[in-house]
């Protein structure tokens, strides 16, 4: 095995990897803030990968379509926030953690309804060719991954660090009550935090639509259960955390099998310690 | 604790098990008793997804794969060594026990957020040994065939004898955790669920009595998977999915967390309606999974304790006190108020 196979496969799982990140960021905020954990953000991606197909079908140009659907995933996880978190906030642990199930539940019934249960195949947004950088032939749909969720992880980390919002989420991360009490609007921080996590996590699921080339029901368990095992490798809580989990499980699965991988992996304690930075 | 009506409370029990078990001489036809038989079966299931979420407040969505390992524990034993079906049962709810305890002590000693978690990912590697390991499982084919069930020599075989056994276990593993949670268990776990750290404070060993809850759990799914397979006469991956962990948990929180009555009563509504919806109108088949969870919402937000759950208003109750203080009849001493 050659160092530019091994360079080629590490971009595609390194691609796969960053779709993973960006749902488990959504899921690494709100347990490092609420302690809560959301399953129905799984769904909600399932949703906007759905809605972004729907719209793709009826002809709306990509770039109007998946901006689109993302932004109806922030409507979606804010709405069932809404409905389904916020009166049980102050109940006992167990309560909002079933609530959720429940949420998720009647998300996955109505797509089921609207959509049904086969595999639709998602539109190629762009086409599947080798490019040619350096003498190392890589996949465009693993390089579009990789710089789409750069962009993002990038936009979303200068939003948390420079902003005035992004800083205040830090300070509800650190201590919900210490910021309530220096006039932090909380309500409104969360209800950002949750738009932003259903954001990242559309963007995340289109692109997993896209490379897998299939929208289905279950996709949002899928990535679930993958979202968390890299949201736990990186940190609850931690942002840059949740995207280099992401990057190293799947660069590890997809590792050269006659040679081990040279990628330092990143762990965290997994013991659900929320004081780390977000 | 003092029960303000402990009349009710011993004879309630006792009348209701002479009526079921008249009931399959009197019910038209073996599809209801073959539904009662189900319906007991996930009334033990759900009890033990209550002991593990009610009364020890963790939650845990695997407990279908547990149900699993039973299942085929008992399957196999019966019919690749002859093993009797009685040591077969309890041998499957031992593994079951054994295996949940050893997947969740490093999650149950820090923060038992994570349980859910762990059990969805167990619930799927479950289905997925099962669904691939040809030489045990036979993979998707399952193993049918599982022989009848069989104690000390007697064989159940018509549809009436083995809703008998499985009311006769079911009976008994309701004593049993009955027992357990109206004395000192029971109050450490409660006390675990209401506040950790109280419970730490007043010197119960968290650890252990969460180990114990989730072990007891997880052998009450194994023992209701033995019963299953044997009764169904056959064992396949399908029957243990996520769905039916997720059946599981929406049973014991719909009949009432912690509470023993709550169990059942979720467990018959569970299996009754979607059986009777299922004739009427195919479309609400498609809709029960979310209807199921649009009703689990309202639930935790209007009344999380469920139908007949800890602190649950109870209508028939309050109603009988009524009419004997009333009549000055039976009235509990020293209480005014129920």
């Amino acid at each position: 095995m050659d160092v530019a196979y091994f360079i080629e496969q590490l971009s595609n799982g390194l691609a796969v990897g960053s779709i993973y990140a960006l749902i488990a960021i959504g899921y690494s905020f709100v347990y490092s803030i609420l302690n809560l954990i959301n399953f129905a953000h799984g769904y909600v991606i399932m949703v906007g990968a759905f809605i972004a197909y729907t719209l793709l079908q009826v002809g709306v140009p990509p770039l109007f379509a998946i901006p689109f659907a993302c932004i109806a995933g922030a409507l979606l996880a804010v709405a069932v926030e809404r409905i389904a978190y916020r009166p049980v906030r102050s109940s006992r642990r167990v309560v909002p953690m079933i609530s959720a199930l429940g949420a998720g539940l009647v998300l996955s019934s109505i797509a089921q309804f609207i959509w049904g249960p086969e595999v639709h195949p998602f539109p190629q947004l762009i086409d599947r060719v080798p490019i040619v950088l350096g003498g190392l032939a890589f996949s465009s749909h693993s390089l579009l991954i990789l710089a789409i969720s750069i962009v993002l992880v990038a936009g979303a980390s200068w939003v948390l660090h420079k902003t005035k919002f992004g800083v205040a989420a830090q300070c509800v991360c650190q201590d919900i009550d210490a910021a309530r009490l220096v006039g932090i609007p909380i309500e409104k921080v969360i209800l950002a935090v949750y738009a932003l996590g259903g954001f990242l996590g559309v963007a995340g699921g289109v692109l997993f639509a896209m490379y897998f080339n299939a929208v289905f029901i279950q996709m949002g368990l899928l990535a679930t259960t993958k979202a968390w095992a890299a949201a736990m490798l990186g940190g609850i809580g931690s942002f840059q955390g949740a995207f280099w989990g992401g990057g190293s499980c799947w660069a590890w699965r997809k590792r050269p099998r006659s040679r081990r991988s040279a990628r330092p992996i990143e762990t965290a304690s997994a013991s659900g310690s929320s004081s780390s930075s977000c | 604790m003092s029960d303000p009506h402990p009349l009710a409370s011993r004879v309630a029990p006792v009348a209701l098990l002479v009526l079921l078990a008249l009931a399959p001489l009197v019910l038209p036809g073996r599809l209801w008793t073959h539904l009662l038989s189900i319906s007991l079966i996930f009334a033990i299931l759900s009890l033990g997804q209550n002991v593990v979420t009610g009364w020890c407040g963790m939650l845990t969505l695997g407990q279908a794969a547990f149900a699993g390992i039973g299942a085929y524990t008992s399957a196999l034993l019966t019919m690749n060594w002859g093993v009797p079906w009685l040591l077969a049962f309890l041998a499957a709810g031992l593994l079951s026990a054994v295996i949940g305890v050893v997947l969740a002590i490093p999650c149950l000693r820090v923060k038992s957020d994570f349980l859910s978690l762990v059990t969805i990912a167990f619930n799927q590697i479950f289905f997925m040994v099962a669904n691939n390991w040809m030489d045990v499982t036979r993979g998707p084919m399952g193993l049918p065939g599982a022989p009848a069930m069989s104690v000390f020599g007697w064989t159940a075989r018509s549809a009436a004898e083995q809703f008998w056994l499985i009311l006769a276990v079911a009976a008994l593993l309701y004593l049993a955790v009955g027992r357990l949670t109206s004395g000192a268990t029971g109050r450490a776990w409660k006390m675990i669920r209401d506040d950790e750290t109280a419970a730490r404070a007043v010197g119960v060993s968290v650890t252990h009595y969460k180990v114990l809850a989730f072990g007891i759990g997880c052998m009450l799914c194994g023992f209701a998977g033995s019963l299953y397979g044997h009764f169904l006469r056959l064992v396949s991956p399908d029957m243990f999915k996520l769905e039916d962990s997720l059946l599981m948990m929406q049973m014991a929180i719909l009949g009432g967390l912690a509470s023993l009555p709550g169990s059942a009563l979720g467990a018959l509504l569970m299996v009754l309606i979607p059986e009777m919806l299922r004739s009427s109108q195919p479309w609400l088949v498609t809709l029960r999974p979310g209807l199921a969870g649009a009703i689990l919402v309202i639930l935790m937000i209007w009344r999380p304790e469920g139908l007949l759950g800890d602190g649950a208003p109870r209508p028939l109750m309050e109603l009988s006190a009524g009419l004997r203080r009333m009549l000055r009849v039976g009235c509990p001493a020293g209480e005014p108020h129920p």
